[in-house]
């Protein structure tokens, strides 16, 4: 887990609600230019987004997209797809070039991309993800992947300005 | 583990903090839309506010008696369900839209949505949650998958207000 900071902006921090924006996508071999959909990892709320994790997650599907019935080793899965990201309301990019999703993850029992200092999102603020995929290798089961991406932290809730400051 | 705070709505909690948690499972066949938990599951009714650090999904396996069949992997399940969290008291949603319960967890030893920062809630207050599930793979046929969530925490004794400050 991060640090909690007790001010954003120079306000402090009163609550905070716990919250998860996710998208995902399915791809097959060999795919470029994939694009996950911004407007489920787009920030609606009036309150700014903490982010704490980012957490991705592959699964494998049939050609009919139905899950397998028995998912190949997630370690594999990680390994056959690599994305960037941009935060597109800062411009900010958090990857410098397509990165294997298996490389933002610590290990087997920590699976998430932990952030020590949150990252906040303002109302308009998203995350703008692009990827590709790799060959599958030979005797691979699933035709396709399922890529879910998560950004969990907390909504913030901040004190209102008062005439005391 | 997150954070134990001194204070709630400005009074001190007391240093006894009576563990507690809130339960409740629900049954998924395949490809179903979004079920909801009866309102009343994930209400609080003490009179002591809950201190809640955690939410803890788990998924079995059942077959057409409702006994638990045994060979389904758990993290083939998670997969396989999405889960839509709102709090109907301060009308907050956590989710923006129904995410996988595998994308929730951190990973394989630690399998739960923590919270650094607890989240409160106060009698009468509840979590309005729906499921949403997959269509299964043959290994789930004629199966269905009873989820279980669970929010672990503590209720809190606040100190009463006083002439001593």
């Amino acid at each position: 887990m991060g640090r909690l900071p007790a001010t954003y902006a120079g306000m402090p921090i009163m609550f905070r609600c716990p919250a998860v924006m996710h998208t995902s996508l399915i791809a097959g071999a060999s795919t470029h230019g994939l694009s996950f959909q911004t407007g489920p990892v787009t920030h609606a709320s009036d309150k700014p987004f903490e982010v704490h994790r980012m957490i991705p997650r592959v699964s494998g599907l049939d050609v009919s997209s139905v899950f397998v019935g028995t998912q190949p080793d997630e370690d594999i899965m990680s390994a056959l797809i690599s994305i960037t990201i941009r935060d597109f309301g800062k411009n900010r990019a958090l990857t410098k070039g397509l990165t294997l999703l298996a490389n933002f993850v610590r290990g087997s029992a920590e699976r998430t991309w932990e952030w020590a200092d949150p990252y906040y999102m303002k109302q308009g603020d998203g995350f703008e993800i692009r990827g590709q995929t790799q060959p599958f290798p030979a005797g691979f089961a699933p035709v396709l992947l399922k890529v879910d991406i998560a950004f969990e932290g907390f909504e913030i809730v901040l004190a209102p300005p008062t005439d005391r400051r | 583990m997150g954070r134990l705070p001194d204070t709630f709505a400005g009074q001190r909690i007391s240093p006894m903090r009576p563990p507690f948690v809130m339960s409740g499972s629900l049954t998924m066949p395949s490809a179903t839309g979004p079920t909801q938990f009866p309102a009343s599951t994930f209400m609080v009714t003490e009179d002591k506010p809950f201190e809640i650090h955690r939410m803890i999904p788990r998924v079995i396996a059942l077959d057409a008696s409702s006994n638990p069949a045994e060979g389904v992997a758990e993290d083939l399940m998670l997969r396989l369900i999405s889960v839509q969290v709102l709090d109907l008291g301060k009308n907050q949603e956590f989710t923006k839209q129904a995410v996988p319960l595998h994308d929730l967890i951190k990973g394989t030893t630690e399998r739960t949505w923590e919270w650094a920062e607890p989240y409160y809630l106060r009698k009468g207050e509840n979590f309005i949650i729906n499921l949403t599930s997959a269509t299964y793979p043959a290994v789930l046929a004629g199966l269905s998958i009873r989820v279980q969530i669970s929010f672990g925490g503590f209720l809190v004794v606040v100190a009463p207000p006083s002439d001593r400050g």
